[in-house]
């Protein structure tokens, strides 16, 4: 363990020989828990595959319908196409993002972050600040437009949804991860 | 890491639809987590359900895992946020930490002096568990993991004086715990 200048206090040599009885041991898990693991993961990929099979496979058109929305797909690809051109759009200037505000109600909170796709599940998440001490928590952020899943991390350790989301998916935890969709910029 | 495919290697293939591959990283991190599990949750058992947990969001966020260079600092924080998460949902359940740590150690010839210890071991255990989660993990990673400050830093993305500060009043308050235990 490297030393540090405040290691050599006594109250810190005194609490170095306490934390010495604890046990140091490496902790080897049961197999189980890989085990586990593995078949979370196996049925995480089957029901990404179920799920794209029953959305080939699902009747949803009927030809006409299918017509007009194939027409109507590649309005809107001509339409789009202008404002999102190929490219890394995080190199681009910034035109390719749109500023979102996230606002989060949590008078009794001592924190607020966000964290989503947007910033890799990133546990620390963005931090929110309240203007007028009232609870009111908010962000601005600049996010790509497309929908993001994200969620509200209070006092750096629970994660709650967004009670004002559009909608909400489930997190396969048992909770749910808010869904955004972010429009692009207009053209002007 | 001595030989075999890097994280980096095992993400593009377990991205690409090599998806058994994935067991790499779990033999690979699921012990090297469980000490550190287990003295934040206070039970090997709770441990080994915060590892779990913290493998298979990893598994479904790892499209999102920025650098798959640094996969394992990326694992460690879900690691640390899941341990918190679990501590929040048992303050919420009002359940006690467990605190079955005692009795693991290997015995010597001396059985009065393990049975001393034994019990320091168990009070020192417990005024563990009460201290506040940011404290606890601070004296957690560089007593028991022998961390670095700099380390610690990396990997909790905080500032290297916000830990000394965080150590500081750790010491202060377990030693406070421990006032009438050390002679």
């Amino acid at each position: 363990m490297t030393l540090e200048p405040e290691d050599l206090s006594p109250e810190a040599e005194q609490l170095e020989r306490i934390m010495k009885t604890l046990d140091r041991r490496p902790v080897h898990l049961p197999s189980r828990v890989r085990s586990a693991v593995m078949a979370r993961v196996r049925a995480q990929q089957a029901s990404v595959w179920v799920r794209s099979w029953d959305w080939l496979a699902a009747p949803r058109l009927s030809p006409l319908a299918a017509g007009v929305a194939l027409a109507a797909s590649i309005a809107l690809l001509l339409l789009i196409r202008p404002e999102v051109p190929t490219g890394t759009p995080t190199e681009a200037t910034g035109s390719l993002t749109v500023p979102v505000r996230l606002v989060f109600l949590a008078p009794q909170a001592r924190s607020v972050a966000v964290t989503g796709d947007f910033a890799s599940w990133d546990p620390t998440g963005i931090p929110l600040a309240q203007s007028q001490g009232d609870g009111m928590w908010s962000v601005e952020i600049e996010l790509p437009p497309g929908l993001h899943h994200y969620v509200f991390i209070v006092n750096g350790t629970e994660w709650r949804p967004d009670p004002n989301a559009a909608s909400r998916v489930d997190d396969g935890f048992g909770q749910q991860n808010s869904v955004l969709l972010v429009p692009g910029r207009r053209a002007s | 890491m001595n030989g075999g495919p890097s994280d980096a290697e095992v993400i593009a293939r377990v991205l690409g639809g090599d998806t058994e591959l994935f067991g790499i990283l779990v033999d690979r991190y699921q012990d090297e987590f469980a000490r550190y599990a287990k003295y934040m949750t206070g039970s090997e058992d709770d441990a080994a359900d915060v590892i779990q947990d913290s493998l298979v969001r990893a598994y479904r966020s790892l499209r999102r895992c920025g650098d798959p260079e640094s996969f394992k600092g990326w694992l460690f924080r879900i690691v640390s946020n899941q341990c918190k998460t679990h501590l929040a949902r048992r303050r919420r359940r009002r359940l006690e930490p467990l605190a079955d740590e005692a009795e693991e150690v290997p015995s010597s010839a001396d059985p009065a002096a393990d049975a001393e210890g034994a019990d320091l071991r168990r009070k020192v255990h417990q005024a563990l568990q009460e201290l506040p989660t940011d404290q606890r993990e601070a004296l957690v990673l560089k007593y028991v993991e022998e961390l670095s400050l700099p380390e610690m830093a990396r990997l909790l993305s905080a500032s290297v004086s916000a830990l000394k500060m965080r150590l500081l009043r750790g010491r202060r308050e377990l030693l406070a715990k421990l006032q009438g235990v050390l002679t």
